[in-house]
Parts: C-alpha cells; sequence; structure tokens
C-alpha cells in the first residue's frame, strides 16, 4: 500500500519510512529503558507503580529522567531526519516544505510529552503531569535542535542544565513543579516552541541549504591547528599511518586527544551526579569501538592494501591501548579522590572490578573495531552505510560486550586462585593471539574488499 | 508587465570577497536565456539570489513580481531550480525522490515525469548517494521541470551528462520551452550546446555583467576575416581598434574583428585585400566578452550597446 502524498503528515512520515528506522527505533526504547535502570528492580518498580498509581520517590525520580530523556532522545532522532532533508538542494523550493515538516514535528513532540505527562499523572500527580508535559516539550526542541548545524548553543545548555538538575535534586525539581507547575509547564511549553520554531525560520534554512555537507575536514574554520601539519602524513612509516588517521577524524572539539578528554571528564562528572560512574570505565571503550581513528574515505592514499590493512590495526591498536590506559588513570582518579559514586540501590563496585571490567574491554575490542573494515561508521561524506555494516557493527559490539562479561565474570573467581604472574602471562598471551588473528583477518579481507 | 526575474543594482559580497557588484538585470518574459562567464564569475550566486537563497548586500531582486527573500508557496510552485551538484537524500531511490518532490506540487504532470525518465534512461531504482552523477543530474532535471514552472532555472544542466544526454535535454528544453509558457535561464559553460538554443546571453565577469545580449546581437559585434593579398600588400600589424586578433603573413590573415559591417568596406580600399567574413562561434566570442582574446573587451551592459575594445 502506498501512502498517498496528499495526506497530512506525509512530508515527514515518509522520511521516517526507510530502512534505518529499525535501527533508529532501538534508540527510544533505550531512552526509555535508562532511567529505570536505576530502580532496585528495574523497569518492573515503574510498571507496578503505573499499574497501583502510587509510586515510591525512586519511581517519581526516574519518570522526571524520562520526561527528559525520552522526548529529548525522540527529539535528536526527529532532529537528525528532518534537517538531513532540509538540507537537501530541492527542500529550499518545496513549497510549504518548512511548514508541513514543522506541523507533524510539534505534533510529534506534543504526543511525545503527553505520554510522559500521562505516567507523571498516573504515578505523581495532576499538577506534576502538567510540568512534565512542559518540560518534554522543551526538552523535544532542545534535542531537535543540536543536530541542526546551525543551532545556537543554547538550545545544548538547555537540555544539559535540564538534566543535570533533575539529576542531581529531583526532589526539590518536583517539590518545585508541584508548587508552580501550571507556571513551569508554560513557560517551557512555550520555550519549547520558540526552539522549534526558530529552527524553521526562513533565515535558519537558507543557512541549512547552503551548508555544504562535507565542511567538517576541509572547511577551514572546523579544521584545527594540529590537524596543519600535513607534512606529518607520510603513508611510509607507522607513526605517519595513525596520524592520516587522526587527520581524517574531525572534530569540532579539537580533534581526537580533546574528544577523548572530553568524554573521560564528561562521563566521570555525569556518572557522578547520576550515581553511575562506572559507565566512565565502559562509555569511552564503546565511543572507540564505534568509531575510530582509522584512515577513512577521503583521500586516496599511495599505499597498498596490504599496507592499508596494517594502517588500519594499527590506528585500531593505538586507540584502544590509548583509551584503556587514559579511562583506567581516569578510574584510579576517581577512587583515589573518592569520587566513585554508585546507586546505593543497586551493586556496589571495588576499583579492581573497574579495571578488570575494563581490561576485557581492551582484550575483545577487535570484535566492534572489525565492523569499521568496510568503511567508517560516520562520515564527514556522508556516504550511505550499507545495513549489513550496520548489522556487522551491532553484532560486533554484541559479542565484544558479551564476551568481556563473561570473560570477566567467569575470570575473577578464577583469578583469586591463581598466582599474579600467571594472571598477567594469560592476559597477555590472549591480548597478543587476539590482535595478531585480527592483523591476519584485515589482511585478508583488505586484499578483497572494494575501496569506494 | 512584471517580468519573471528584475535585479536591481545587486551586489553581494561574503565577507571581502565581491561576488557580485552592480548587476542590474531583467529578464523577459517567454525569454531562454544563456548565462555564461568564467569559473567563479558569479554564475551560481546570481541564481541563488532569484530563488531568494542568498539575499543581496544591497539593491533588490524581484521574482516574478515578489521580492525574492519573501517567496512564498504560491511562487515556489512556479519556479523551476535545479542547482548544480544538487544534495538529495541519499539513501532514497530515484522514484522514491520524485514521489516525494511531486507530492508538494499540485500542477505534477505525472505523464511528462514518465516520459522525461523514459527518454532519459533514468535508473528508478538507483538510490540517490550511489548513483552516477550523469543520473543525478537527469533526476534533479526532472524534478525542476515536472510541475510545469513559469521560471526554469538551470544551473550547469548538462556538465555531468553524455552527449546523447545533452542533447535529450536541449531537445526537451526547446519543446517546453514551445509548449509551455516559460522563462528559461540556463548557467552552463558547454557554450557549443547553449548555444544551439538561447536567444540571448548574459555574461558576467568578476562579479560583473560584462554582456546581456541577444545571440544575434553578439554575433553582428564580431566577426572572423579570411583576408587575402595577392599583390602581398597586408601589414604584419593591424593598427584599427575594431581589430582584436590577428594572424598571418603579407598574403594572407585571419583575423577577429569587431563591428564587421561598418569596417567591412574601408578594410577592403585599404588594404586593396579579399574578404571573406564568418560569424563568430560562441566559444569564440565568450573570450572576446570576459577580456581573454587577445585584446581587453567589454560590453557596456545593455542590448544595442556596442562593444568596446581596449588597445
Amino acid at each position: 500500500m502506498r501512502a498517498d502524498p496528499r495526506l497530512p503528515g506525509y512530508a515527514l512520515s515518509r522520511l521516517l519510512w526507510r530502512p534505518a528506522a529499525l535501527f533508529v527505533a532501538l534508540v527510544p526504547l533505550w531512552a526509555v529503558v535508562f532511567p529505570t535502570l536505576f530502580l532496585p528492580n528495574g523497569p518492573s518498580d515503574l510498571m507496578a507503580a503505573l499499574h497501583s498509581g502510587v509510586g515510591r520517590l525512586e519511581v517519581q525520580y526516574a519518570l522526571w529522567r524520562e520526561s527528559v530523556l525520552v522526548p529529548g532522545v525522540l527529539g535528536f532522532i526527529f532532529g537528525g531526519i528532518t534537517h538531513e532533508a532540509l538540507q537537501s538542494g530541492v527542500s529550499w523550493m518545496l513549497p510549504r516544505y518548512r511548514a508541513r515538516i514543522f506541523l507533524t514535528t510539534t505534533v510529534v513532540a506534543v504526543l511525545c510529552a503527553l505520554l510522559v505527562a500521562v505516567a507523571a499523572v498516573s504515578v505523581i500527580s495532576l499538577r506534576a503531569g502538567v510540568a512534565a508535559f512542559g518540560l518534554g516539550i522543551l526538552s523535544f526542541a532542545a534535542g531537535w535542535r543540536p543536530s541542526d548545524p546551525v543551532a545556537s548553543r543554547a538550545a545544548r545548555w538547555t537540555g544539559a542544565l535540564a538534566l543535570a538538575a533533575l539529576a542531581i535534586r529531583p526532589d526539590q525539581l518536583a517539590r518545585l513543579a508541584e508548587a508552580q507547575a501550571i507556571v513551569l509547564g508554560l513557560a517551557a511549553s512555550i520555550s519549547g516552541a520558540v526552539l522549534l520554531g526558530a529552527g524553521m525560520t526562513p533565515g535558519t534554512a537558507r543557512k541549512r541549504v547552503l551548508l555544504p555537507r562535507a565542511s567538517g575536514l576541509l572547511g577551514g574554520k572546523e579544521r584545527m591547528p594540529w590537524q596543519s601539519f600535513s607534512h606529518h602524513l607520510s603513508p611510509r612509516t607507522l607513526p605517519g599511518l595513525i596520524y592520516a588517521g587522526f587527520y581524517e577524524s574531525p572534530s569540532k572539539n579539537g580533534g581526537r586527544f580533546q574528544a577523548i578528554t572530553f568524554q573521560i571528564v564528561f562521563l566521570s562528572v555525569f556518572g557522578w551526579i547520576v550515581r553511575s560512574s562506572s559507565m566512565v570505565a565502559t562509555l569511552p571503550m564503546i565511543f572507540v569501538g564505534f568509531a575510530g581513528s582509522q584512515l577513512k574515505d577521503v583521500f586516496a592514499y599511495p599505499m597498498s592494501r596490504r599496507r592499508r590493512a596494517d594502517a588500519f590495526f594499527v590506528a585500531s591498536l593505538v586507540d584502544a591501548v590509548t583509551m584503556a590506559a587514559v579511562t583506567a588513570g581516569a578510574v584510579v582518579f576517581l577512587f583515589s579522590m573518592g569520587w566513585w559514586r554508585t546507586n546505593p540501590a543497586g551493586s556496589t563496585t571495588t576499583l579492581s572490578d573497574a579495571l578488570i571490567g575494563l581490561l576485557f574491554l581492551l582484550l575483545f575490542i577487535p570484535l566492534a573495531q572489525a565492523a569499521q573494515a568496510p568503511g567508517p561508521l560516520s562520515s564527514i561524506r556522508r556516504r550511505k552505510i550499507p545495513a549489513r555494516q550496520w548489522i556487522l557493527c551491532a553484532v560486533g559490539v554484541g559479542l565484544w560486550m558479551g564476551a568481556s562479561l563473561i570473560a570477566r565474570f567467569n575470570f575473577t573467581p578464577l583469578a583469586n586462585g591463581m598466582p599474579a604472574l600467571l594472571v598477567v602471562a594469560v592476559v597477555l598471551a590472549s591480548f597478543v593471539v587476539i590482535q595478531t588473528a585480527f592483523w591476519a583477518s584485515l589482511r585478508f579481507y583488505f586484499a578483497r574488499r572494494d575501496f569506494a | 508587465m512584471t517580468h519573471p526575474v528584475e535585479m536591481l543594482d545587486i551586489t553581494k559580497r561574503f565577507g571581502k570577497k565581491i561576488a557580485l557588484e552592480s548587476v542590474s538585470l531583467t529578464l523577459p518574459a517567454r525569454s531562454l536565456v544563456g548565462l555564461v562567464g568564467r569559473n567563479g564569475s558569479g554564475k551560481t550566486t546570481l541564481l541563488r539570489h532569484v530563488v531568494g537563497l542568498y539575499l543581496p548586500t544591497s539593491g533588490e531582486c524581484r521574482t516574478l513580481g515578489t521580492a525574492s527573500h519573501y517567496l512564498g508557496p504560491t511562487e515556489l510552485e512556479r519556479i523551476g531550480f535545479s542547482q548544480q551538484r544538487d544534495n538529495f537524500l541519499d539513501w532514497m531511490r530515484a522514484r522514491q525522490l520524485i514521489r516525494y518532490v511531486s507530492a508538494f506540487y499540485p500542477r505534477w504532470d505525472r505523464d511528462l515525469e514518465e516520459y522525461f525518465v523514459g527518454l532519459l534512461d533514468i535508473d528508478l531504482e538507483a538510490r540517490m548517494g550511489t548513483a552516477s552523477p550523469g543520473n543525478v543530474q537527469k533526476v534533479s532535471f526532472v524534478l525542476a521541470t515536472c510541475h510545469h514552472p513559469e521560471l526554469l532555472l538551470l544551473d550547469e544542466p548538462l556538465s555531468d551528462l553524455d552527449p546523447i544526454a545533452r542533447h535529450d535535454v536541449l531537445t526537451i528544453l526547446l519543446d517546453r520551452f514551445e509548449r509551455d509558457d516559460v522563462t528559461m535561464v540556463i548557467s552552463s559553460h558547454l557554450l557549443y550546446d547553449i548555444e544551439r538554443i538561447v536567444e540571448s546571453i548574459v555574461c558576467l565577469e568578476k562579479g560583473r555583467i560584462v554582456a546581456d545580449a541577444t545571440l544575434d546581437e553578439l554575433k553582428e559585434n564580431f566577426a572572423e576575416w579570411m583576408v587575402t593579398s595577392r599583390e602581398g600588400l597586408l601589414p604584419y600589424r593591424y593598427d584599427p581598434a575594431y581589430v582584436i586578433t590577428s594572424e598571418g603573413d603579407r598574403f594572407q590573415a585571419r583575423m577577429v574583428v569587431r563591428d564587421p559591417e561598418s569596417h567591412l568596406a574601408q578594410f577592403r580600399s585599404a588594404y586593396s585585400a579579399q574578404v571573406e567574413s564568418h560569424p563568430l562561434r560562441l566559444e569564440a566570442i565568450f573570450p572576446l566578452l570576459v577580456g581573454n582574446g587577445g585584446k581587453t573587451a567589454a560590453w557596456s551592459g545593455r542590448p544595442g550597446s556596442r562593444v568596446e575594445v581596449e588597445a
């Protein structure tokens, strides 16, 4: 059955109807589950509260977090999809295009905010529901703007501050929302509407259409000072190959090194706020698994396939080891300063637990890094990522996390009875074997793949 | 009567760079105009002003009677615009993209679309992100034309096409020009191709209009002379200002001249020579307009004006 283009909502819904939509659908699901993971009994606590209409304080916290996270994540997804369309060449010329997109996006934002508002009404109170609705609209708009290349930073700060406020003092925010629910809800809704509308003005649309898609690397303004040392770009030496990978990894935040630092610092602070410092030991490694600094598709390097495989391997190894070392340092620092924070209701983590977990992430990281061999998952050329590569990546990351977890839990009791030297020898030997296998498989694969 | 495009003393600056300088241009309804100029001369900038994508630093641009930065749905439905290196949604197939875009135009002509798709041999199942540049350009052309626009702006519509497709596109354009009440502006470097269909030329050089005239007027203003003197009386160097370039010996010479009709009789008598006069092709006229024809030439900017040649 084909959708009638004349139906209201066609402009936006058609953009969602695509193979990648299934993958995208998993993200809001995660956004729903994530806040409830901090509850003693997980999501079942929330479901029970929704059924009974009576929620403990933890459930109320989770609901407040959801009123920000769920619309925020959905806003981010819709923002990415609409901005991609609005950046296309024809969008400027299509009559009533922005109006149609804006109208449908607003409807989605309202429905999304209503969803969390209804939950808040069921568990907390009617007045809290009104505040949650406004917060939902604002959060959706804040999530929608960051993927807009010409968006102001205000949107990101709004989202970050709201999230921080909710995470740090949800009880006080809940009381404030209870006391001034109507005013807060109204103010937040209006702010959200203004934020959304500002992204649809002709001035913003003009800039968006004219913005070159591949402005990340060679666009002058976004090129960082360290990227200008192009004489290091030698494909003949190993450091040259690594540097070439860094050179191709654009980042507005100042390149690879700054990005790593930013992730560690951000997650340390965020982990402390949400009482889950263990995310410092896992998330940065996942970022590296997803998007490393391997050579990408910007330049046609004069090098053999074998050399290219070697470059990929070396960059992957350097990436993983660097990130693991920096993360380990951060974990030790947090423990030594007493800043390691865990949810009182959840299991506590010791320093050795955190480091062993990190060790196994490092050990099995090639499972995830291999998914990038067909091409980068995030490319400044915005090439289309084949579905099979996404699947390979998802399977790779799943295997990686699974293997790390299984190895960790099996290893801990085993390690208790083993001499320390033997443990180190086993881990080192495993590391060498896995990396060698990874290297060999890369050479095998690169000898046969197409270079686009 | 309102003209489809009226630009009045438009200047556009990007920081210190002047992209357009004091450009005034009026395109009459139902005209077929070729927009030519060297790389970076301001052709794309000019077209983007017409559709309101760029706002002038000073001056005013009116499209279909409306200030171009206030163009609304009513006007946009009457404009077709194909951009050089159009960005589309890479994940969509050509068929999906055409359906998507057509949903926004009440006057979309499905039969015409199918005719164009068939004639241009467009691969409808190709995804835009992986389609060949030629295929993308063909799709862009279909998207710009199938809603019967009154103003059709084509920025380099032929650059990525093979010779057969170029011929087909030119045929389609002429056909549309005959059937629809349309004003067309075609920006192109393929002068041989556009010379076959356009009736007037606007030439830009460094952000200024250096020629705005009909093709016939331009051709009347320049000619190639093949000069023969049996007595060997030809000079090695020609002093008259109307001779732009010359090469040859005392018996034969080939020269490019301006305003040939006015000077032909005088030249014959002065040198006792036989002169065969040939009209120049647009490709040969173009360097003269942009000041790269051996001597600097400048066109005063209005149809009917004469070409000024500086020695």
